[in-house]
C-alpha cells in the first residue's frame, strides 16, 4: 500500500503538469498540437545537455531548460502555427501539420544523440523515511515542485490580469479581441506557459524514467488520458486525471502485470468516454 | 530488377494503406492516426494462421513453451481473408466509443489504440512470440513476381472498391457529412452509422495492407507497427492530394519510392541511424511546407459535376 501511494505520488507529479499546460494550451490556443508530446522530449533532452554535457547541477539545468523549451514553443507558434491560423484554416490542418512539427524535433534530437537512452547525472542520496513514505530528497522536491506549480497557475488563472485575460479569451475570441484584448499576445503567453510545463514534466519523467526519443509520443497519449479523464477543458480536472491516471498505473503495475502499466491509461481512457464521454470534471458553462 | 520490384511491391502495399486513409479521412473527416494498429493487426492474423508447424518447433526447441502460431497452417487465402475481417471488427469495437470524439481527440484516441495494440503484440507471447516476432511467413508462389501481381490485384480491387463507394449515395452521405454535420442530419441521415461504414471498411482494407506486408516480408516483429508507419501514410496522401485516389497513388510512390526506399544507395554518414532520421527530417518539413503553400496536394480533389449525375442516372 506505501509503494502505491509512494509511486502513485512519483507518476502523479510527472503527468500532472504536462496534462495541466496540454488543458490550457487546448482551451485557449483551440487547436491541439501533436508536437506537444515532442517538446516533452525536447526538454529532456536540453536538461540533459546541461546536466551531463555542461556539467551543471540538475536543478540548475532544469530551470534553463524550462526557458528554452517555452522559448522554442513560441518560436514554433509564430512561425508555423500563426500564419495558418490567420488563413483560418480549421483545427484539423493545424493537428496535421503539427505532426509534421513533432516528427522534425524526435528526429533532430535522434540525430544528435542517438537511439540509446540516457540517465541524468545526479548526487547519490540515502533515501529518507517521511511517515509511511519512502524517497530520495529529489523525488520530495519533485512532488513539492508539482504541487506548488500547479497551485501557482491556478492562482494565476484566478487572480491576475494575465490569467483574466486567458480566461476572457478562451470563453470567446472574437468578443474579447472586440474589447481590446490583443490576444495574440495572449495566446504566446499560454504557449510560453504549457511549454514551460511540458518541459518540467519531461524532466520529471527523464528522473523517474530513461530517456529515449520515444518518451514524449508515449507519453502524449498518457497525458491525453488525464485530460480525457479529468473533462479537456478543466484545467483543475486535468491534474485530478492526472492523479487517477497515475495511481491506476502504479496499482496495475503493482498487482497485475508490469508490462500493461501504460495499456491500463488507454483502458481507462475508453472507459470514461464509454460512460462518461465529457469527462469526469467537465467544465460548467456560466 | 529486382531491387525495382522490391520497391513497387512496398509502394503497393503503402498505396493500399493510403487509400483507407483516403476514405478515413479525406472522405469522411475521421482523422485516423492508428494506421499502424490496424496495419499490424492484419499482419499477425495473418501470419499466425499462416506459418508452418517447423517455425514453432523452432521456437520451442529455443525454450519457447509453444503457443498459437503454428499450430494452424492455413493456405494465405485464409489468412488474407481472415485479416480483412478482423481488422474491420476490431475497428468495429474500438469505433464506438472513439467515433463519439471530435475530430482532433479522435486523432490522439486512435494513436492510443494502435499503441496499446503494439503492447499486444509485445507482451502475449502465446499469441505472437513477442518482440522476437513471427518468421517464416510462407511467400504464396513463393514467386516474387507473382507476388507483386497479387499486391497490384488487392490494390485494384480496393481502389475500385472506394472509388464506387464514394460516388455512391451512401458516399454522398460521407461528404456531405465531412462538410456540414447539421445539414446532413436535419435531412433524415444517420451520420453515426455512415461514419462506421467508412471506419470499419478502412480498417478491413488497413487489415488487408498488414496480410501482405507479413507475406511480403516473411518474418514480422512488433517493432515494425510504431507510429512512424503512420505518419509516413499520412505525409504522402496530404503531399500527394487529400480527396483524390490517383494523387495519393502518386504521393505513395514519390514519398515511399524516392525517399524511404530510393535513397538507401546514398552514401551512407556517420552513425548508422542519421540517414533514415534526416530523410524523415526532410518529409516532415515537406509536410509543413506542402499544408502552408499548396494544402490541396499536388492533385485536388475533382469538383463532382452535375453531368456525372446524370450519367449515373
Amino acid at each position: 500500500m506505501e509503494d502505491l501511494l509512494s509511486y502513485g505520488l512519483l507518476t502523479f507529479a510527472s503527468l500532472a503538469l504536462p496534462a495541466l499546460g496540454l488543458c490550457l494550451s487546448i482551451k485557449v490556443v483551440k487547436y491541439f498540437n501533436l508536437a506537444y508530446g515532442d517538446l516533452v522530449t525536447l526538454g529532456a533532452y536540453l536538461a540533459l545537455l546541461f546536466n551531463l554535457s555542461f556539467g551543471l547541477n540538475i536543478i540548475w539545468a532544469m530551470m534553463i531548460t524550462i526557458v528554452l523549451t517555452a522559448i522554442a514553443g513560441v518560436a514554433a507558434h509564430k512561425g508555423i502555427f500563426k500564419p495558418l491560423m490567420d488563413r483560418r484554416v480549421g483545427p484539423l490542418t493545424l493537428l496535421v501539420v503539427s505532426l509534421g512539427v513533432g516528427f522534425v524535433i524526435r528526429n533532430v534530437l535522434l540525430i544528435g544523440w542517438g537511439p540509446q537512452p540516457y540517465q541524468y547525472k545526479m548526487p547519490l542520496a540515502r533515501a529518507i523515511h517521511l511517515g509511511p513514505f519512502f524517497f530520495t530528497p529529489f523525488q520530495v522536491v519533485m512532488i513539492a515542485m508539482c504541487l506548488g506549480v500547479a497551485v501557482g497557475i491556478f492562482l494565476m488563472l484566478r487572480y491576475t490580469q494575465l490569467g483574466r485575460l486567458m480566461r476572457a479569451t478562451a470563453d470567446n475570441p472574437e468578443l474579447s479581441e472586440i474589447r481590446g484584448i490583443d490576444i495574440e499576445k495572449v495566446y504566446s503567453y499560454t504557449w510560453f506557459i504549457a511549454c514551460g510545463l511540458a518541459a518540467l514534466g519531461g524532466v520529471f519523467m527523464s528522473i523517474l524514467g530513461t530517456i529515449t526519443t520515444w518518451m514524449g509520443i508515449h507519453g502524449l497519449v498518457t497525458i491525453f488520458a488525464c485530460l480525457i479523464v479529468g473533462g479537456i477543458d478543466n484545467p483543475y480536472g486535468a491534474v485530478i486525471g492526472a492523479l487517477i491516471v497515475a495511481f491506476a498505473m502504479e496499482a496495475t503495475a503493482l498487482w497485475l502485470s508490469p508490462p500493461y502499466k501504460v495499456a491500463i491509461a488507454y483502458v481507462i481512457f475508453i472507459i470514461v468516454l464509454l460512460v462518461k464521454p465529457s469527462g469526469l470534471f467537465a467544465a460548467r458553462r456560466g | 530488377m529486382e531491387y525495382l520490384l522490391t520497391i513497387l511491391t512496398i509502394v503497393g502495399i503503402y498505396c493500399i494503406l493510403g487509400l483507407a486513409l483516403n476514405l478515413h479521412f479525406g472522405y469522411t473527416n475521421l482523422p485516423n492516426f492508428g494506421i499502424a494498429g490496424f496495419f499490424a493487426i492484419g499482419a499477425y492474423t495473418s501470419a499466425i494462421l499462416t506459418v508452418p508447424y517447423r517455425f514453432l518447433e523452432m521456437e520451442i526447441f529455443a525454450g519457447f513453451p509453444g503457443g498459437v502460431p503454428g499450430r494452424i497452417e492455413a493456405p494465405f487465402i485464409v489468412g488474407i481473408l481472415a485479416a480483412t475481417v478482423l481488422s474491420g471488427f476490431v475497428g468495429f469495437l474500438i469505433g464506438i466509443p472513439v467515433l463519439r470524439l471530435r475530430e482532433d481527440y479522435l486523432a490522439v484516441a486512435s494513436i492510443g489504440v494502435a499503441e496499446a495494440i503494439h503492447f499486444i503484440a509485445l507482451n502475449e507471447l502465446w499469441l505472437t512470440i513477442g518482440s522476437a516476432g513471427i518468421r517464416l511467413i510462407p511467400m504464396p508462389f513463393a514467386n516474387r513476381y507473382l507476388f507483386f501481381l497479387i499486391v497490384l490485384l488487392v490494390l485494384a480491387i480496393v481502389y475500385w472498391v472506394i472509388s464506387r463507394l464514394v460516388r455512391s449515395p451512401f458516399g454522398r452521405v460521407w461528404r456531405a457529412t465531412r462538410e456540414d454535420e447539421t445539414v446532413t442530419a436535419s435531412l433524415g441521415k444517420s451520420i453515426v452509422r455512415s461514419r462506421m461504414w467508412a471506419w470499419v471498411i478502412g480498417c478491413a482494407f488497413m487489415g488487408s495492407a498488414g496480410s501482405l506486408w507479413a507475406h511480403y516480408a516473411m518474418a514480422i516483429q512488433p517493432g515494425e507497427f510504431v507510429p512512424t508507419t503512420t505518419f509516413l501514410v499520412w505525409i504522402f496522401v496530404i503531399v500527394g492530394g487529400l480527396r483524390n485516389q490517383k494523387g495519393v497513388l502518386i504521393g505513395a510512390l514519390v514519398i515511399i519510392g524516392l525517399f524511404e526506399q530510393g535513397t538507401r544507395f546514398l552514401p551512407a554518414f556517420g552513425a548508422p541511424y542519421v540517414v533514415p532520421a534526416l530523410r524523415l527530417i526532410i518529409i516532415g518539413v515537406l509536410l509543413v511546407v506542402f499544408i502552408r503553400f499548396r494544402p490541396e496536394g499536388v492533385l485536388p480533389e475533382r469538383a463532382t459535376m452535375i453531368e456525372d449525375h446524370m450519367k449515373t442516372i
